[in-house]
């Protein structure tokens, strides 16, 4: 998990976009897909439905990465705005993100995120 | 059923009433590998074995998939060596298994030092609380919320799929997911302004206006230490001053109402009837909000702006201009 998640990109097999809140409606009604749902927020199940997450990369590709669950905090801290690469994202203050340590990954928390630090991805925090 | 300790106690009674009887707990347990039919385990004393404390949860019948879950009560945060310890007990539980597949569970309410989330990803453990590169300090009762909705979800989880828990560091993965979340929680919880109803969880103003935006009012009456609105779809919002309620309306909260209630329209306050406020805003739709701390303002239909205090309501027309829309 090199990037911040917090924005996510949703699309199916096909490229096509998924609007992410009308599918955590629809799929919250499949009581068995509902891994949590309390005080904490919402997590569910969509390892089966063959839906990607996009990550932007620099070169202004997207890398596909296949989804398992999908969750949706009740409440999140507080939000940063990083450029990483070419691109400015709203992260969580509690983003985990790995970025490269000498020959070494290491996981730093996003609000921990300096300018020049790399990414595991290869790309560099600028600000 | 004998607890060395409180910490094991409250896991067994939660794991219990989580996944009712498929839940053991045993003290120097000898576990044994279920297949010794391998040329590196045989030994003159027969195959490995090793005493542990362990509370075991059968998560699936067919094929069995067990958690085997270690409770760790330290007066310090957990080390290494003890993440690494349980790590070899479910890697040898595996290599050795004999269809069965076991998963592995550390619990240390004190927390974890950062050296060991590097053994928990490569073992695929689970950890309890979670390591966010920074240290958070979680109440108990918090980490005990943090393994029942661990094993709720675990269990949801391995009835649709299991297998892509099994490589490194999956489960680890999936129990961060579960358990993450609790800090932005923990934050808001603090501050308890916002209560959802009927759970009386938490909650914040973004979550209360997407609950209520859209509902229209179907009432207003004000009773001991607040003023209450009834919304369509049977919900209501009541409004006490440092405690703003809402949510699903199971009648069970209401008091008395009051008779004599302060009412105020148009944007001088002058006063007015309730009656007059209940003409106006019944059947209109809440279009927009904002707490203002001493009050909680509706904006109703995009044409008029309701208040609920304490002690009463206002009501006042957005439009202009002003004097052409008085009350």
């Amino acid at each position: 998990m090199p990037m911040p998640a917090e924005q996510l990109l949703l699309v199916d097999s096909d490229g096509k976009p998924v609007e992410i809140d009308a599918l955590i409606e629809r799929l919250q009604r499949e009581r068995t897909r509902v891994l949590a749902d309390d005080e904490v927020g919402l997590v569910i199940y969509m390892g089966d439905l063959g839906l990607y997450s996009l990550k932007p990369t620099d070169s202004g590709a997207f890398l596909a990465q296949r989804v398992s669950e999908i969750s949706r905090a009740r409440f999140s801290t507080r939000m940063l705005r990083k450029q990483i690469g070419a691109r400015v994202l709203s992260v969580t203050t509690d983003a985990v993100v790995v970025v490269k340590d000498g020959n070494t990954l290491r996981k730093v928390r996003a609000e921990k995120l300096e300018p020049g630090m790399v990414l595991a991805s290869g790309e560099k925090v600028y600000r | 059923m004998n607890f060395k300790n409180e910490l094991e106690r409250r896991c067994f009674e939660i794991a219990e009433r989580t996944l009712r009887d498929s839940v053991t707990i045993e003290h120097n347990r000898t576990i044994q590998i279920e297949s010794a039919l391998f040329p590196e385990v045989a030994s003159f004393k027969g195959p490995p074995a090793k005493e542990i404390d362990v509370l075991v949860a059968q998560l699936l019948d067919t094929p069995k998939i067990v958690l085997l879950i270690s409770c760790k009560m330290l007066s310090r945060p957990a080390e290494p060596a003890h993440v690494q310890e349980w790590g070899a007990v479910v890697q040898t539980m595996n290599k050795y298994s004999d269809g069965t597949l076991y998963f592995g569970l550390v619990i240390s309410p004190t927390g974890f030092t950062a050296g060991c989330e590097a053994w928990a990803t490569s073992h695929n453990l689970g950890i309890i609380p979670p390591l966010k590169g920074r240290k958070l300090s979680f109440g108990e009762e918090t980490v005990f919320r943090m393994f029942e909705r661990t094993l709720k979800a675990l269990h949801a989880r391995v009835q649709l799929r299991f297998d892509d828990l099994k490589e490194p560091p999956a489960l680890f993965e999936f129990v961060y997911r579960i358990v993450a979340d609790f800090e932005g929680h923990h934050e808001a919880d603090l501050d308890g302004r916002y209560i959802l109803f009927p759970h009386g969880w938490p909650s914040s103003f973004g979550e209360m206006y997407q609950t209520l935006g859209g509902r229209t009012i179907e009432d207003l009456w004000a009773m001991q230490g607040g003023t209450v609105a009834s919304l369509s779809r049977r919900h209501l919002v009541q409004f006490g001053g440092n405690r703003i309620e809402y949510g699903l309306d199971d009648e069970s909260t209401r008091s008395a109402t009051l008779s004599t209630v302060r009412c105020h329209k148009n944007i001088d306050m002058e006063p007015c009837t309730l009656d007059l406020i209940r003409s106006v805003a019944i059947g209109k739709a809440i279009t927009s909000a904002g707490d203002f701390g001493s009050y909680l303002e509706f904006g109703l239909d995009k044409k008029f702006n309701l208040g609920l205090h304490e002690d009463g309501f206002h009501l006042m027309s957005t439009e202009t201009p002003v004097e052409d829309h008085r009350l």
